[in-house]
């Protein structure tokens, strides 16, 4: 690792698990949209990239329990004494300086978490009543394939509004706040300052990872297929 | 091919002076029979083209055969005011009758088509997903997301 080289003015924000997990599933939300306009007519790409995303975010409610310092929910999920002292801050110009997630960042976070699984949970039930069924079809009633196929083109438009505020406020605090974020995001660190939260970050282990990589493919492909549905499109 | 042509033609009255005497809620369910129909025929084969289910020349030959048939009955099927009740049909569909009613046709002419050209596993391949496409197009203009 480069701990000693340059990087003595420098502090890890990030660990290489919280940066793939969260670089890959927004690659794979990218890709969600493409296979849907461009890919095969009975969407196999898109169902196995959905399965594939249901699994990231398994992976980082995981990773949000055991992984490393900042990447754990219970160490960036806030009060609201600390929300609204966040916010003042904001609003007067001098926000609060965290290594992690800010507090108003960890609202848009868990925002974009739970929006990207509801639209990937309803997309296992979803049909286009012409050649498309999702995973679960085979034991969902009419009346559930009807619902979860109107809520997957019902939430999307608002993931894509928390994604567009989402990349609009980290380029609007790189530009003009304190920090790079999308570079921190990218290398994992930052410059060595005063926080209000823990600095360094400990990172997660590499066992842990794989091991929540591993049970979260198991959750869901094992679901699926306990659940009566068939996990291979 | 003649006693076919007579069988579809008197079906075709049948269905017409039918519709004329239904009242509105009748020709909605006679309508969502018809797709309904569409959708149980089109779900096997759908896994024939996924690899998932083993190729049936029968069993694309029958759904392309009621998509030819029924498509021409479906347009009689949405007389104007019958966007309410338990539908889905959009009322865009009375804005543009003439394009919604194309799509049927074009449906069934691509149906026929279709049925002729398709012979064996790669024929279907070939020329399957090109007349399901119209289901898609029609839908995603004429059909409420429920
Ligand atoms: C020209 C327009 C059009 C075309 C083409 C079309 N549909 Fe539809 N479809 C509709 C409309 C409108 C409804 C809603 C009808 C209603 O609820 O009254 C519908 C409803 C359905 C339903 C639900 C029926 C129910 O209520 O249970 C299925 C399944 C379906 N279509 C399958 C198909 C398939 C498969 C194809 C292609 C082979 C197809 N449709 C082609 C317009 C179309
Ligand atoms: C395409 C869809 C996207 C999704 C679904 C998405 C999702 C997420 C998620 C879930 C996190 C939390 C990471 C964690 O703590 O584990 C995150 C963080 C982050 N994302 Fe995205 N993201 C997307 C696109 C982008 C883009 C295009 C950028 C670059 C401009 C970006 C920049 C960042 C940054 C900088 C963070 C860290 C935020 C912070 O420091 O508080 N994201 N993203």
């Amino acid at each position: 690792m480069r701990a000693d080289t340059p990087a003595a003015a420098s502090v890890l924000a990030w660990d290489l698990p919280t940066r793939l997990a969260k670089w890959l599933l927004a690659a794979l939300v990218g890709l969600a949209f493409a296979s849907k306009y461009y890919g095969d007519p009975a969407m196999v790409w898109h169902q196995w990239n959905g399965l594939a995303i249901l699994v990231l975010v398994v992976f980082r409610l995981l990773w949000g329990v055991v992984g490393g310092s900042t990447a754990r929910f219970a160490a960036f999920v806030r009060g609201p004494s600390a929300l609204l002292g966040y916010v003042g801050g904001l609003l007067k110009g001098r926000p609060a300086h965290y290594l992690g997630h800010n507090p108003l960042g960890a609202l848009v976070i868990l925002g974009l978490l739970g929006l990207v699984a509801a639209q990937g949970l309803t997309g296992l039930f979803t049909t286009d009543d012409i050649i498309v069924y999702g995973p679960m079809t085979p034991v969902a009633s009419d009346a559930t394939m009807a619902r979860a196929s109107a809520l997957h083109q019902q939430i999307y438009p608002f993931l894509l509004a928390l994604i567009g505020l989402h990349v609009v406020a980290n380029l609007a605090y790189s530009l003009f706040g304190r920090d790079n974020l999308v570079r921190a995001m990218i290398t994992g660190r930052k410059p060595a300052a005063a926080y209000v939260d823990r600095a360094p970050a400990t990172p997660g282990s590499v066992i842990a990872a794989l091991t929540c990589l591993a049970l979260a493919v198991a959750i869901v492909f094992g679901g699926i297929a306990l659940a009566g549905g068939n996990p291979f499109p | 091919m003649n006693r076919r042509l007579a069988a579809f033609a008197a079906t075709f009255a049948v269905v017409l002076g039918a519709t004329a005497v239904m009242a509105q809620s009748d020709v909605i369910k006679q309508r969502q029979t018809l797709l309904k129909e569409f959708g149980d025929l089109t779900k096997p084969v759908g896994g024939m083209l996924r690899g998932s289910n083993a190729f049936d020349l029968a069993a694309v030959q029958a759904a392309l055969d009621t998509y030819a048939k029924s498509a021409k009955e479906l347009p009689a099927l949405f007389p104007a005011g019958s966007d309410t009740g338990d539908t889905d049909a959009l009322p865009a569909i009375w804005q543009d009758k003439a394009k919604f009613d194309g799509l049927f046709a074009k449906l069934a002419s691509d149906a026929t088509s279709a049925r002729a050209a398709i012979t064996d596993e790669a024929s279907f391949k070939a020329n399957f997903p090109g007349v399901i496409r119209t289901c898609g197009t029609c839908h995603d203009s004429f059909r409420k997301k429920s």
